[in-house]
């Protein structure tokens, strides 16, 4: 059956809603409706992952609405008088089952509100049978005097030609902007100073192959720099995990470019920095940490059985309070002076143009200068590699995956001075090396969070010996996992120096 | 998903009444809902203030797919089409008798509507005839009115003898008592010899003036006076075709 159509447009601000439908009366005899108003507030998460995925996400009230960016009505919940902030908050509905997956571990944040003032008109034929709506809408942003008008035409099945007459009528009176819900969340977006896809925790800095090393260098710390003043505030607010994830993948890329770039800044700066981003990372670390271990909090409860999930709450609640006082106590030194003096002198730092900032390669161009520090990470890795095999100690991995990551940040810096195909093709082999590092590092991890567990349980009750029983079966688990990971490695890695890579390579790269 | 039919061999019994109503009932609870007005006087298309399309007729109805789904209108209220009744339905026996499987002409014409609804529902014309036979078969449920009077009581005989004649299976029909006046000892006396038993719904539906004020207003009872005794019946008696409905999924 065919869809319904509806169609939106602005109203031009010389035509208030009284004009329009003594208009409208002249040629349609239409009823109207009991005029309403309120709230509505819009969500998404930080990285407009809604927005991302076609979704606009509204509440008004305790209804929450999903509607795709060109109107149309995905979903629709009546929730409670609580506000959900994560996925998992939602009632158990549909519309939580569309959200998980996109929101993953994201907050929903409000982007803004606005007062909606609503007059819905219902155009009658000669029986006095709806034919057609007419919905027109003033919405009025909080904190923002500037309002938006819109009028709204919905079609009643089977009378089609009367939307024709209706669209006619008002295109006579120079209605013609059509509109969709995604300009009212940039309108209400811009009220509250943001706007959609204004941030996104993928690197995306290009540069020129004329440019100097330095000012290709700024560029990058620039935008580093940026990313952890945008992910400030959440971080402080503890709005969700990924906040602090991102800002420390930006101290990390940030630290790891001025090992990269050694020489570009003065000695002095590099290696005082060197260490302040450091810190920022060592301040930062444990909540991250604990972060880690409590996402993992869902999948535990799942892979045991119900009576036991009590014994996983002690611990997980144990290690909630703890991030509890982590998070205050990081907070707390964020605020302090030292955090604050680091930011601002760094950026003070990269607006300046002082020699007295510049180190010896400086004037390098970027393309000479980038060859040569790819050349170096890649070989690193190679060579390091190559060492590994059947007996050679875990520690080793995890260096060689530290490795990685500086090779696959120095091909993300660089990325925009090579050809685009064959730069992602070769960052793809790379990856896949960096999955199996990854999970290996990642299992590790786990291993020893259950060792953790482990050592809280009080012996003594059976539910005690049952639970320490069923972590031992995890644990198993995960070390056979553990194994076939790391029994994997060696063909991933033969995968990744193989011959047709270091041809790719060496085209890429000299 | 369900078919709905609400039949009586006796005109006048309140099945238009009922379809109207139960239809706005499944509609206003959430179910994409269509109601096919199979009565050639058109009295559900009338209340719902929709006139045939000029250029439909039985031949369009008998051909399915595209000619039908084209002509269905939306009603005033939300989640509710209707797919109008044409004074041409009158000949639809023998222009059904003229197709081919003619006693399953229907389920085919409803089959693409299926997909599109939760809940179809079909007010049908009186008197047992080639098109209800074709209504029995279509239907999950068929949905009697019935008044509680000794006439009925013949009527509804008649009725299961058609169906044990045909060999359509019986637990289809569900009865409820329609138009009762509790003034009238007959009613009371034949409601109490078929209270309880399996697939007599419980809840009657009175004789109230509201329901005849759907003439006057062209809208369900519902809509008219939402908090009448009658909208009140019309909604319990709702409750229990939706469990019905559920049992049969
Ligand atoms: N519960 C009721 N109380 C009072 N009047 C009713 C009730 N139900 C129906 N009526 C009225 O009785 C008349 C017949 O009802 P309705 O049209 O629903 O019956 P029907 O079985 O569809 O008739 P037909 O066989 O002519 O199609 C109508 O005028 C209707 O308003
Ligand atoms: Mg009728």
């Amino acid at each position: 059956m065919q869809p319904l159509h509806h169609i939106a447009w602005h109203l031009p601000e010389n035509l208030d809603f009284q004009n329009l439908q003594l208009s409208l009366a002249d040629r349609f005899a239409f009823k109207r409706e009991t005029e309403n108003k309120k709230v509505c507030r819009w969500y998404d998460t930080f990285d407009w992952r809604l927005f991302q995925s076609n979704h606009i996400l509204t509440r008004e009230g305790q209804d929450w609405i999903l509607q795709d960016l060109a109107g149309r009505r995905v979903d629709k919940l009546r929730g409670g008088r609580k506000i959900y902030r994560f996925s998992r908050d939602f009632p158990q509905s549909s519309l939580r089952d569309t959200l998980t997956p996109i929101l993953s571990v994201r907050a929903l944040i409000e982007l803004g509100s606005a007062d909606i003032y609503t007059q819905r008109l219902n155009i009658l034929n000669g029986d006095k049978k709806t034919v057609a709506q007419v919905e027109l809408k003033k919405i009025t942003p909080k904190h923002n005097d500037r309002q938006l008008a819109t009028i709204r035409l919905q079609e009643v099945r089977g009378y089609a030609n009367w939307l024709k007459k209706i669209k006619k009528h008002l295109l006579a009176l120079n209605i013609s902007e059509q509109t969709t819900p995604s300009d009212i969340l940039l309108f209400i977006a811009e009220s509250s100073g943001r706007t959609p896809l204004d941030y996104s925790s993928k690197y995306d800095v290009p540069l020129d192959p004329e440019m100097t090393s330095r000012d290709a260098a700024v560029r990058i710390y620039r935008f580093l720099l940026a990313a952890i003043r945008k992910n400030e505030q959440g971080v402080l607010d503890d709005i969700d995990s990924e906040f602090l994830h991102d800002l420390r993948v930006a101290v990390r890329r940030t630290r790891s470019a001025i090992t990269l770039l050694r020489g570009v800044l003065s000695p002095e700066i590099e290696g005082r920095f060197k260490e302040e981003f450091k810190y920022i990372g060592a301040i930062t670390g444990s909540v991250r940490d604990l972060d880690v271990y409590l996402l993992n909090r869902d999948s535990y409860g799942k892979k045991l059985p119900e009576r036991l999930r009590s014994g996983l709450d002690i611990f997980f609640d144990d290690l909630a309070e703890r991030r509890r006082r982590e998070q205050r106590k990081m907070v707390r030194t964020m605020r302090g002076p030292r955090y604050q003096r680091i930011l601002d002198e760094w950026e003070s730092i990269l607006s300046s143009d002082a020699e007295t900032v510049a180190g010896e390669k400086e004037t390098i161009p970027i393309s000479e200068l980038a060859g040569k520090i790819i050349h170096k990470r890649f070989r690193k890795v190679l060579r390091d590699g190559k060492k590994i095999h059947a007996d050679t100690q875990d520690e080793e991995l995890h260096r060689l995956r530290i490795e990685c990551k500086k090779l696959r940040y120095s091909l993300e810096f660089f990325s925009s001075l090579y050809d685009p195909k064959r730069i992602q093709q070769f960052i793809r082999q790379l990856k896949m090396l960096q999955d199996n590092l990854g999970d290996f590092n990642d299992l590790s991890v786990q291993q020893h969070m259950l060792a953790d567990l482990l050592s809280h349980i009080r012996p003594g009750t059976v539910k005690a010996r049952e639970l320490a029983a069923a972590i031992g079966g995890l644990m198993t688990g995960l070390f056979l996992r553990h194994q076939d990971v790391r029994t994997r490695f060696e063909k991933t890695f033969a995968h990744f120096s193989r011959e047709k890579n270091l041809a790719l390579y060496h085209a890429l790269f000299g | 998903m369900a078919v709905i039919a609400v039949y009586n061999i006796k005109g006048g019994v309140g099945k238009t009444a009922t379809s109207v109503n139960l239809a706005y009932l499944s509609a206003d609870s959430g179910n994409k809902t269509l109601l096919c007005d199979m009565d050639p006087q058109g009295s559900a298309s009338y209340y719902f203030r929709i006139k045939a399309p000029k250029k439909f007729n039985a031949d369009k109805l008998l051909k399915g797919g595209k000619a039908v789904l084209k002509n269905i209108r939306g009603t005033d209220y939300p989640n509710l089409d209707l797919l109008p009744a044409d004074f041409t339905y009158r000949n639809l026996d023998l222009a059904l008798d003229d197709c081919k499987k003619s006693t399953k002409r229907i389920s085919t014409i409803l089959k693409p509507l299926v997909k599109e609804y939760d809940t179809i529902f079909l007010d049908c014309p009186p008197n047992i005839t080639l098109l209800s036979e074709n209504i029995f078969k279509a239907a999950d449920i068929l949905l009697i009115p019935f008044i509680p009077t000794t006439l009925s009581l013949l009527s509804f005989q008649q009725l299961l003898n058609f169906f044990k004649k045909t060999g359509i299976d019986r637990k289809k029909l569900y009865v409820f008592f329609s138009m009762v006046e509790k003034r009238k000892r007959m009613h009371l006396d034949m409601m109490a010899r078929f209270q309880g038993r399996k697939r007599v719904l419980k809840q009657p539906v009175p004789f109230l003036a509201d329901v005849e004020k759907m003439g006057i207003f062209r809208k369900p009872v519902l809509e008219i006076a939402p908090n009448s005794p009658a909208a009140r019946s019309y909604r319990l008696l709702w409750r229990e075709v939706e469990k019905i409905v559920a049992q049969k999924q």
